[in-house]
């Protein structure tokens, strides 16, 4: 039906103009001296129209509440099991009778709630640490959590990740406290397992990226750190003898 | 509070029910097919393409539910919405009047099209689809997304009477 070799599917994208400027000027050279070249893009430019006059008598009605409930409910489910939260530690301040300035502390610990706040509800804008850390089994932290001995450290997808500490919670949870390093920054974080799974208890920037031009301050960290391993009462790192072991009993 | 992807997938929930509505025409399970998309969409956000639409994805999900339950062979592929209520919803008389009786025309030529070619032609002159889009929630190449649509929009016009030029 086109003569001119230009197929349906050609005239049909000038049409709708989305052909690239080239082969747009080809299709407009052949409808000026081909008639049914032209009728053919009149057709489509008709049918196009015609479509776009219906799609304007059928808006999208607003979601019916049961459903946006339902939705809502997804949404909170999937943010609780995505990151655990920052647990604020309990019974810290001058009942436990800890040593430091509180002022100071409390700058870095805020800071640091500001982070893990930051991990779980805008992930997009989280520097790029905090983004892997929202993910600890996507990135493949989780695995190198599970696989790594104090000291060293692997290159997985969501940075280099380098083991600091095994320690135990006052539960007996296994706890690891790593380093998170991207091109752009760097945070401090502590995990501790349950289960299989690696959940996110700690994380606190040390804004040693190179150009990351951040607005935290990276200097409490290490402090906000140690304020929180003495507030949840963690246990003293563990010997090599010991993590091996704890490692392994993992897997079972 | 909800993060950007959360948001951005909140906003398209009104699109993803109409185009679930067009798949399966009973409100009911059309809320159905959009939870289990937000659903899926929450597991898999890890794999959103950076820069990439949200919309069109959605729908990839949402067709892919919808073929999951089945009963697109039993209604035998892609229903359009004729039962919502478009009017309600537009305040221009004339206007309106016009466009709904226009829906309503495209429509029931639309119903007499093949599965194949409906579904392209909802994806990009209904929801707006690029071309490329719509060939990623079909799952078919861009090429015969055009050529279905081209067919499509060849035959809508011979049913509707626009097609003054199409048997010359």
């Amino acid at each position: 039906m086109a003569t001119h070799d230009l197929s349906d599917e050609t005239l049909m994208a000038y049409a709708d103009g989305v052909l690239d400027a080239d082969t747009a000027a080809a299709v407009e050279r052949a409808a000026s001296e081909d008639e049914t070249v032209a009728q053919r893009i009149a057709l489509f430019r008709a049918t196009g129209d015609v479509l776009a006059t219906a799609r304007a008598a059928r808006p999208a009605e607003p979601v019916p509440e049961t459903l946006m409930a339902r939705v809502r409910a997804t949404l909170d489910a999937a943010r609780d099991t995505r990151v655990t939260p920052f647990a604020r530690p309990a019974g810290r301040g001058a009942a436990s009778g800890l040593p430091w300035a509180p002022m100071a502390l409390a700058a870095s610990l805020a800071l640091a709630v500001g982070l893990a706040a930051g991990l779980t509800l805008r992930p997009d804008t989280a520097p790029d640490a905090a983004r892997g850390l929202a993910a600890l089994e996507a990135g493949g932290i989780a695995g190198a959590l599970s696989r790594l001995e104090a000291g060293a450290a692997e290159h997985v997808a969501a940075g280099e990740v380098s083991v600091i500490s095994s320690f135990r919670m006052p539960d007996g949870a296994l706890c690891r406290e790593f380093e998170l390093d991207t091109e752009r920054d760097a945070t401090i974080a502590v995990a501790c397992a349950e289960g299989a799974a690696w959940n996110l208890r700690f994380a606190a920037s040390t804004g040693a990226g190179a150009d990351s031009g951040q607005s935290y301050a990276p200097a409490g960290a290490l402090e906000a750190l140690d304020a929180w391993m003495v507030s949840v009462e963690a246990g003293a790192p563990l010997p090599p003898e010991e993590e091996r072991a704890a490692l392994s009993a993992l897997e079972d | 509070m909800l993060d950007d992807f959360e948001t951005e997938l909140v906003a398209a929930l009104p699109v993803l029910r109409r185009y679930a509505l067009s798949l399966c025409r009973r409100p009911d399970m059309a809320d159905d097919l959009v939870q289990t998309t937000v659903e899926r969409a929450v597991e898999a956000r890890g794999r959103v393409e950076p820069g990439a639409r949200l919309q069109p994805w959605l729908f990839r999900i949402l067709r892919n539910a919808w073929i999951d339950t089945g009963r697109r062979q039993a209604t035998r592929g892609t229903e359009i919405d004729v039962h919502a209520t478009p009017e309600a919803a537009v305040t221009d008389g004339a206007r309106a009047t016009e466009a709904s009786l226009m829906l309503k025309q495209t429509v029931a030529a639309l119903e007499t099209l093949p599965a194949d070619q409906r579904d392209v032609i909802v994806l990009v002159c209904f929801e707006e689809l690029t071309y490329a889009e719509a060939a990623g929630v079909l799952g078919v190449p861009a090429g015969t997304v055009m050529s279905r649509l081209a067919r499509g929009r060849v035959a809508l016009a011979r049913r509707m009477g626009i097609d003054r030029a199409a048997d010359a």
